[in-house]
């Protein structure tokens, strides 16, 4: 170390020494207002801390349950003893109806078409039924 | 959870008791004003205690000096504003010049007293006119890298520069401080 660095050095040393002792040589009422800001500080800090953690944990749930909730009543409004009962009867109904109109649309497609009426309506298409029928029955006794 | 809180609380009450002494002076001689700084020593509390508190310990330092630096540089912004509007206004201060007058009047006394506490006393008055008269930059640099016994990197860190720039301020600080004080060593 050269004499210029340790003049550095000394300088250096001898001015921290002066300011750390400034700091101890504080006056009493700057280092109360000190003491008061970092108790201030800590104390506005410290409660609302764990005054946010619980409020998280509430605030957390709220979503969750609110959730559970609406599934919940979804499941019991969707799936209730009274609901399955009354759409199984509008089902069964909706089917009787449907057969119903099939038997209608049936008849009404029967009557719309020229050529199935005139056979139905001929006397000879039920003489050839009857003729048709008697052969089934014989080969099916054979 | 809650022994975990009370812990980090305590660590954050230590951490701070230990700093604050030097991070008052730190802004005192920065603002030449009790009051102000004061005021710029809990903005720097409060900001660390609800922003960075659930940082590392080790880094609290660093975070500690890069906001009470950034505030004292606000504060020196607000009181350049301020001045030209005073000059625009033609207000003049008498008790600020007053003081001022003062202070750059004051008789240094050379004399070699044999007591040693007026010594350390004459050094200190000197330093703190001294470090006061540096440029901010300087004199944050200065401060950081002395008192604190930051190396040039976590100074560069802490006062958003390069290394080069800390170096640069360090030497010109020194020379100006060791050129000031050389009638009190």
């Amino acid at each position: 170390m050269t004499t210029e660095q340790s003049q550095f050095k000394t300088f250096e040393t001898k001015v921290k020494t002066s300011l750390d002792e400034s700091v101890i040589t504080l006056d009493k009422e700057t280092q109360q207002a000190l003491a008061s800001i970092r108790q201030k500080v800590l104390e506005k800090q410290h409660p609302q801390s764990r005054l946010n953690f619980n409020t998280w944990n509430f605030n957390a749930l709220i979503p969750v349950g609110t959730f559970a909730l609406c599934a919940l009543l979804t499941v019991l409004i969707v799936y209730s003893p009274d609901n399955v009962d009354d759409s199984t009867q509008r089902m069964a109904a909706q089917q009787s109806v449907n057969h119903e109109q099939y038997e209608q649309i049936a008849m009404l497609e029967l009557f719309t078409n020229p050529e199935d009426l005139e056979t139905t309506t001929d006397p000879d298409f039920y003489v050839w039924m009857d003729e048709v029928l008697a052969t089934e029955d014989i080969d099916n006794a054979v | 959870m809650e022994r975990d809180f009370d812990k980090q609380y305590l660590s954050m009450n230590h951490f701070l008791a230990d700093i604050e002494g030097r991070a008052f002076r730190m802004a005192q001689i920065a603002t030449g004003n009790r009051d102000d700084a004061l005021e710029i020593v809990q903005d720097t509390m409060m900001k660390l205690v609800q922003k960075y508190s659930h940082h590392q310990t080790s880094e609290w330092k660093a975070l500690f000096y890069s906001i009470l630096n950034s505030r004292i540089l606000d504060w020196h912004r607000r009181q350049s504003v301020r001045n030209r509007f005073r000059s625009w206004l033609n207000w003049s201060d008498d008790e600020d010049e007053a003081v001022e007058d003062a202070l750059a009047q004051h008789p240094i006394d050379t004399s070699h007293e044999p007591d040693i506490k007026l010594q350390d006393s004459q050094f200190m008055t000197g330093l703190n006119t001294a470090l006061s008269a540096l440029p901010l930059r300087q004199q944050q640099v200065f401060l950081l890298r002395v008192w604190e016994g930051l190396d040039i990197n976590e100074t560069a860190h802490i006062m958003q520069c390069s290394a080069s720039s800390v170096k640069t301020h360090y030497a010109r600080a020194l020379e100006k401080l060791r050129g000031e004080l050389e009638d009190y060593q």
